[in-house]
């Protein structure tokens, strides 16, 4: 079969751009921008926004969304760091706070989803209010501090010269891009974001596959949740309100469909890396603040532009 | 003398290479009920969209009240007193009826419109055509057959001298369908023609005064509804007298598959919690092909959606050799050794993003796997050539298996809808409409598929509206009609003309209706 | 470290006294007359800044014997919610009105509604600019502030003094855009610095108010200006976020936040965070409140005694 261009950019477009955007800034600004410590802060201050990203990605591939996942971040931050002020053992209060409810808020909206036959759109509308709400109530709307010490030090240090959150966010990515390409339940859900019908008839388990789906983007902004209140050596009580924003937008500057069956982890991961770099950018050059919301939205908008016309256009060869 | 309202003289039509209407003529008089029949795709909806303006023919003369029209389009046709009555109805809900009854034309001058005067001419249009309602009320309170009133209300206030109702009763009860009749008789008298598009044939005995009759896009006949006419002449004037079509009962190898093989699936009494079939019963044998055939609407494919768990079910029981088996939903069908083909290929039978390969094997992951396609490692290089195997079986014609699946011809998808099941270990074959949209020279090679499959000792039902493919491909025919099965041949006693007249009738006993 | 601390304080004084000297002590003399029943709507209770705000509300209303009911929505952002709210609080026929806006435009149709019934309101904390109020035929009693022009300018004296004439590279983290008080912190402040000679505001970039973002924002312009010598954060939760940008990075840097929230004021007395312009938020609320009294106990009619003339 023919490789055609559009072949070519389904695949590697994102990374296109991504590496475009590098040089540009290269250009511009090149002793701060392409040093080394600045690219390890731009993976870094991408890392809790990657996490989310491959997350929501999930509900998009089936052609849902979950707007919950900002709201889910916050939560379990939150949970893990109250459970450590009350003297929990960390790695405790990480898994149940943060990894297991992550999953389990998750589980709530995808079994929601499967019940109601409601678009998830309006599912994770409602919940991401109640678990915003959730959150003030059991913080009193106030930032939880004086985490254990150790807390910070392990999950936002340093191995060598790579921070934790790094590790942590790559090591999900790819988790996830094995289950996506080599498992059962990948292909299962692309089988389902492809044509759920025939999914269905195809002895496809579709009901289970959708929740599993949730339960993922809980999983990934859980851990988000974790990252960052580690980072933060503190959990705020309205952290990561409108982080979904970003994330959606990864997902989708990463060649993610909004019809659902088409995309890839690597793509948003370099989708949450370009939204990174670019925030990243604005602050080296000192952009004005008014400016900034126009660049980012041209920057999505452009993007997916582009994807649109190249798919399209080499679409007769 | 008394003029025609409309005359369509030797009017044809193409798309493309396809002829779908052939030099047909058609007159509608004033105060006549003037039936439109014939099979699915024999050419009515193609020649009524043609008088209500929404396609150009390609060739003929049209007249409205004698007067030679040369482009009609659907404003001029509407302003020509021509309206047409769809099945699915065009009531807004939401919306008072009086502002149904005029929407696009309501009363009054800048912008403002004059309830007070919409709402008496409703009125009077309501009563009119028998329908006792406040206009004021949103329609979306109205059951089916009052809106089709509205409908009619709606046709006359454009003051339509010739309406169409297409299968105007298909969703009515006996009580509305007289209330129905009652107002096409008091339009009758107020010289409205009436186009009268049904398959129930004792309806159309009961109100037509003449009949037109396509086939295949040529018109049969045209006549009126005297005496002579009867329900066995109607059916065998939609069938024609082409029974030496390629798909001849004669040619059809299979005879009745023997009564010592074992049953493999017995149903009893399937009926959905959607009430869309009911109480459905048959069964078959190991290497036996049965045909269901039915109306569109019937009920054939709703059942089969039943039978393999893909939709809910509130009653029945399937066995399966012999084993009441529960049958929850496509996976527990899977397991059991049954698999649905579905009718439409684009939103049931492949996933558009993946490439032949991946659509092959999508069954296979299924049941391979406890919990439907959730656990465990897929194997590429296993599925490609399992795919591969499958591809150069069916003959899909295709670059290679990494081709996405939109690029192939329908023909060639199907054929890919179809394969993936036969690396399952399927015992038995639901195909619906196997053969819809695709070109004569594939539909042969899937016949073929069909019988090898029957041939290894599968069992194989076949849901299909056409009618010549089952008398050429099954060794027993059930016919469905209003969610039921009313009929069952075996394949030496089916004609055209029993199994349509079946399909289309209202009789009660089992098997043979007319001989 | 002690000196820092005595410093923080006197600012924090200052403001507090700035805000009284607007309310001259004379108000505390107020007294209510009736135990009128008074209704407060506040942008969040997600913030301790507003829930500070409410004690103080509440405080006073059980010293005066009034009877307050406090509203808040639950997102900061939720303008329309506070519109609705303020709706339901006029059907429920208060006495008197106290409200702070989310947006300056948000609250304006219902003003004029509560106008027309008669109640008095009270402006807090953000500003619904008079002489649009006026085109739309509304008022309001009166208005109860933190100068954030002030806050700034006065955050950008702290940080001239404690950098002395050398003077020296400076940043700001702002709130969220287009957001006045964030807007009038950082003008103050900028247009503060730029009149000393040797002192330069080199970045100014958004963080919207949110701590991991002004983590971000704040590594990114450290590593951009290592010779910076100062951050000013439009609130306490980003200066807390820049803090630790400062920190993480080992760098001598002073941050300056604005709030005075409590873990601001711990990060204070740790000698980490330089200071905190802390508003007075409680007084804002008590001030506002001994308002709507005062208005409220202008009695609605007054007969002046007749006198009969006669020969």
């Amino acid at each position: 079969m023919k490789k055609d261009l559009r072949y070519y950019w389904q695949r590697l477009g994102t990374l296109a751009i991504f590496v475009l955007l590098m040089i540009i800034m290269g250009i511009f600004s090149p002793q701060y921008f392409l040093s080394r410590n600045n690219i390890i802060q731009i993976f870094l201050q991408s890392s809790i926004n990657v996490l989310i990203a491959i997350g929501v990605f999930f509900p998009i591939l089936i052609a849902g969304i979950d707007l919950s996942v900002g709201s889910v971040l916050g939560l379990t931050g939150m949970v893990s760091a109250l459970l450590m002020a009350n003297g929990w053992d960390m790695w405790l209060a990480l898994l149940v706070g943060g990894v297991l409810l992550g999953a389990f808020l998750g589980l709530l909206n995808g079994t929601l989803v499967v019940a109601t036959k409601l678009h998830p759109f309006i599912i994770t509308l409602g919940s991401n209010m109640i678990f915003r709400g959730l959150t003030l109530t059991i913080s009193d709307a106030r930032p939880v501090y004086n985490l254990p010490r150790q807390f910070s030090r392990t999950i936002a240090g340093y191995v060598g010269a790579i921070p934790v959150p790094v590790i942590i966010a790559i090591s999900v990515a790819i988790i996830f891009a094995f289950v996506t390409k080599k498992t059962k339940l990948g292909r299962g859900i692309y089988a389902l974001g492809g044509n759920e019908e025939a999914a269905w008839l195809s002895g496809i388990n579709t009901k289970l596959l959708k929740v599993v789906v949730f339960v993922f983007s809980g999983l990934c902004a859980g851990m988000a949740g974790i990252v960052m209140t580690a980072r933060m050596g503190a959990a705020e009580p309205l952290a990561g309100t409108g982080y979904e924003s970003y994330a959606i937008a990864s997902a989708i500057i990463g060649g993610t469909s909004f019809f659902g069956g088409i995309g890839n982890i690597f793509g948003v991961v370099v989708g949450a890396l370009i939204i990174g770099l670019i925030n990243n950018a604005l602050n080296i050059l000192n952009v004005q603040t008014y400016m900034q919301q126009i660049v980012m939205g041209l920057l999505i908008v452009g993007s997916v532009t582009l994807d649109r016309l190249l798919a399209r256009g080499s679409k007769g060869e | 003398m008394r003029q025609p309202l409309v005359e369509m003289e030797n009017v044809s039509k193409t798309f493309g290479a396809t002829r779908a209407l052939d030099n047909v003529s058609m007159t509608i008089w004033p105060g006549e009920v003037h039936v439109l029949l014939g099979e699915n795709g024999a050419g009515k909806s193609t020649l009524m969209k043609i008088l209500s303006g929404v396609y150009q023919p390609s060739d003929g003369v049209i007249r409205v009240n004698g007067q030679v029209v040369e482009r009609l389009n659907p404003k001029t046709a509407q302003e020509a007193g021509i309206a047409i009555i769809h099945q699915e109805l065009s009531i807004i809900n939401e919306i008072s009826i009086a502002e149904n009854i005029f929407l696009g034309r309501l009363p009054g001058n800048r912008g403002l419109f004059d309830r007070k005067t919409l709402e008496k001419m409703s009125a009077e249009l309501l009563a009119r055509v028998g329908l006792d309602m406040d206009p004021a009320w949103p329609a979306g309170v109205l059951k089916i057959s009052q809106k089709q009133l509205v409908e009619i209300a709606k046709a006359l206030s454009v003051g339509a001298r010739v309406i169409v109702m297409d299968e105007p009763t298909s969703s009515l009860t006996p009580e509305e369908v007289e209330v129905l009749f009652k107002i096409i008789n008091d339009l009758r008298k107020e010289g409205v023609g009436i186009v009268y598009i049904s398959h129930k044939l004792e309806e159309i005995m009961e109100i037509g005064d003449r009949v037109t009759v396509l086939k295949d896009g040529t018109l049969v006949g045209s006549r009126p509804m005297d005496e002579e006419v009867t329900p066995e002449l109607l059916v065998q004037m939609m069938v024609g007298s082409d029974l030496s079509s390629k798909y001849d009962t004669e040619d059809h190898s299979a005879v009745e598959v023997k009564s010592d093989k074992p049953i493999t699936v017995k149903v009893e009494g399937l009926t959905r919690a959607d009430g869309r079939c009911k109480d459905v019963s048959f069964e078959v044998r190991e290497g036996e092909i049965v045909g269901f055939f039915g109306l569109v609407g019937s009920g054939r494919t709703e059942a089969m959606r039943a039978l393999v768990g893909a939709d809910p079910v509130s009653k029945g029981t399937v066995y399966l050799k012999g084993e009441a088996a529960r049958i929850s939903n496509p996976q527990a069908a899977l397991k059991n050794g049954m698999g649905l083909i579905p009718e439409d290929r684009r939103h049931e039978g492949f996933c558009h993003n993946f490439p032949i390969w991946k659509n092959l094997t999508l069954p296979v992951i299924a049941k391979a796997s406890k919990a439907g396609g959730l656990w465990g490692l897929v194997n590429a290089r296993k599925e490609r050539q399992a795919a591969a195997k499958v591809v150069e079986q069916l003959n899909v014609r295709c670059a290679s298996i990494e081709q996405p699946i939109t690029q192939l011809s329908g023909g060639n998808q199907q054929k890919v809808v179809l394969g993936k099941w036969l690396e399952t270990d399927l015992d038995i074959f639901i195909f619906d409409e196997p053969t819809r949209g695709i070109d004569v020279g594939v539909k042969a090679s899937i016949y073929d598929i069909i019988k090898d499959l029957a041939r290894d000792g599968k069992s194989i039902l076949v849901v299909s509206s056409e009618l010549p493919e089952l008398l050429a491909l099954c060794h027993r025919l059930m016919v469905f009609r209003e969610g039921t099965i009313v009929a069952e041949f075996p394949i030496s006693k089916a004609t055209k003309e029993n199994v349509l007249y079946a399909a289309t009738a209202r009789i009660n006993n089992q098997g043979v209706g007319v001989q | 470290m002690k000196r820092l601390v005595t410093l923080t304080l006197v600012l924090a004084l200052m403001l507090m006294a700035s805000v009284n000297v607007f309310a001259q002590g004379l108000l505390e003399d107020t007294v209510a007359e009736k135990p009128y029943r008074i209704a407060v709507l506040l942008k969040t209770l997600a913030n301790p800044f507003w829930v500070d705000m409410q004690e103080g509300v509440l405080e006073e209303a059980e010293r005066l014997g009034v009877e307050v009911d406090v509203f808040a929505v639950a997102q900061e952002g939720d303008a329309e919610e506070q519109l609705r709210l303020f709706e339901n609080v006029i059907a429920r026929e208060y006495d008197g009105i106290a409200f702070a806006p989310i947006t300056p435009v948000n609250l304006i149709p219902v003003i004029s509604k509560a106008n027309d019934l008669g109640i008095p309101v009270v402006n807090l904390d953000e500003r619904v600019p008079f002489n649009t109020l006026r085109d739309r035929g509304a008022y309001v009693y009166s208005f109860v502030t933190t100068n954030n022009v002030l806050v700034g300018e006065q955050a950008a004296e702290f940080v001239i003094q404690k950098l002395g004439p050398a003077g020296g590279k400076v940043a700001v983290i702002e709130g969220m855009a287009g957001n006045v008080s964030g807007d009038d912190r950082r003008d103050g402040f900028t247009n503060r610095i730029k009149q000393e000679p040797g002192f330069e505001v080199v970045a100014s970039q958004p963080a919207n108010w949110d701590r991991t973002q002004a983590l971000n924002v704040a590594t990114n312009i450290l590593n951009r200006h290592p010779d910076l010598k100062a951050i000013y954060a439009c609130n306490d939760t980003m200066a807390l976020g820049a803090l630790r940008a400062v920190e993480n990075l080992g760098m001598d840097v002073i941050v300056v936040g604005t709030d005075g929230v409590p873990e601001a004021i711990e990060a204070v007395k740790e000698g980490r965070l330089a200071a905190t312009i802390a508003q007075d938020p409680a007084m804002i609320g008590k001030v506002g409140l001994r308002l709507l009294v005062r208005a409220l106990n202008i009695p609605q009619q007054v007969d002046v005694p007749s006198l009969v003339v006669a020969e």
